[in-house]
């Protein structure tokens, strides 16, 4: 079998030895500068600013401009992941985008219409995964995964699904909610955290408490999705634990998708993690799958060893898994 | 059994900070002080502590101390 003669076709590097199992090694977000002043846009939609600030929890809300689209913002978390931490786009061997809210309805896949805007290697695979508020965790299992069979060295999980492509401003159940935003995560060998014990699952029953309406505007059933976050996400917390054989006294930080300030206390209380479960989302909103990276990069503190993330929404699914920090799992 | 004092604290047990003992039967959940997501997860702990499930066209209604126990007498 002749050898393909262009360098960008030839295979990927091999993984360093004693370094088998890619990780996550660094983390870049992107959001639009643009914000909408949420207070104000409670009085127009007659919300009380009390429940705003105090439930909601979101006081600004990040836009994309007009001209952006979903791939925009894409590339340019992947871009701020080179210059913030040296990712090396010729070297990528994958990238994953996550998103429902894709360019041009989905043809081509979005992750493609990056790859072109990133001028990357034509042997650079990439796909879209259809997942929301669970998005990152699942993302991060399934890049890992089919970096560790193919034995690829640099991939990028991105996140990027602006929903104000489909708020219905007029929606106060919906409009208050969320921002756009972007997350580029650099899987590599040489990484930060390992991905740990893991718990997926979807309660289907439920897949149209969140969904798009006939006018193509998200709607969303309020109440069934704070009650299966409130069960199901305790619940899956505690198989995870169980899975991982330890207690949630050994966790440091628990990063739980941004729905809310209200979701997030709720379930912080059930879970028994008090201020380990971190808000951070009120100058910038609900995100959808890049909430809980917005808190990986920028809301963990450097001594924290270990970690606990959920993400939970849209199917309605979830998605929880623990990651340890390198250097713990050194012997 | 389900009684007003048991639902006083369900609420207190789920509204942060919050007083129960001054509701009356009869009043409106929002006058007394409790919101929207409040409601929300007062019903759930409601469900959860008495093992029913209400639906959602039952819920709106279900807005003072009176209509939850009429409610719960009858399911």
């Amino acid at each position: 079998m002749t050898q393909p003669s262009d360098p960008k076709l030839m295979p990927p590097s091999s993984p360093r030895e004693g370094t088998s199992r890619v990780g996550i090694r660094a983390v870049s977000v992107y959001r639009p500068p643009t914000t909408i002043d949420n207070l104000e846009q409670g009085a127009r939609l007659e919300a009380d600013s009390a429940f705003i600030t105090h439930k909601i929890g979101m006081l600004a809300l990040t836009r994309k401009s007009a001209a952006e689209d979903t791939s925009d913002l894409a590339v340019a978390a992947v871009e701020k992941l080179v210059s913030e931490h040296g990712l090396p786009l010729a070297e990528l061997d994958c990238l994953v985008l996550v998103t429902q809210n894709p360019d041009r309805a989905g043809l081509p896949h979005s992750s493609a219409i990056i790859h072109k805007k990133l001028e990357l290697a034509p042997r650079c695979a990439v796909f879209d995964i259809g997942l929301g508020c669970s998005g990152y965790v699942q993302g991060l299992s399934v890049i890992q995964a089919w970096m560790s069979a193919q034995g690829f060295a640099h991939g990028v999980l991105v996140t990027a699904d602006p929903y104000s492509k489909i708020i219905d401003p007029t929606d106060r159940d919906t409009a208050l909610l969320f921002g756009d935003g972007a997350s580029a995560t650099w899987i590599a060998h040489d990484c930060e955290w390992h991905l740990g014990a893991t718990d997926f699952g979807t309660q289907s029953a439920q897949c149209d408490a969140l969904t798009r309406d006939a006018s193509g505007h998200l709607s969303m059933n309020g109440r069934a999705v704070f009650n299966f976050a409130a069960t199901q996400v305790p619940a899956s917390i505690e198989r995870l634990l169980a899975k991982a054989q330890c207690s949630l006294d050994t966790i440091d930080y628990v990063l739980l998708h941004q729905g809310s300030r209200y979701i997030v206390e709720t379930l912080a209380k059930r879970i028994g993690a008090g201020e380990r479960a971190i808000f951070a989302a009120g100058a910038y909103g609900n995100t959808v799958s890049s909430s809980i990276p917005m808190l990986l990069a920028e809301n963990t503190p450097a001594s924290a060893k270990r970690l606990l993330l959920c993400g939970f929404g849209v199917g309605l699914s979830w998605a929880s898994c623990i990651l340890d920090r390198a250097e713990r799992l050194r012997p | 059994m389900p009684t007003s004092s048991k639902l006083r604290a369900i609420i207190e047990q789920t509204v942060a900070g919050f007083d129960a003992s001054a509701m009356r039967d009869d009043q409106l959940f929002r006058d007394a002080g409790i919101d929207s997501l409040d409601h929300l997860n007062v019903l759930l702990a409601v469900e959860e502590q008495f093992g029913i499930e209400i639906p959602d066209e039952d819920s709106k209604s279900l807005n003072t101390l009176n209509a939850l126990l009429a409610y719960l007498a009858a399911h």
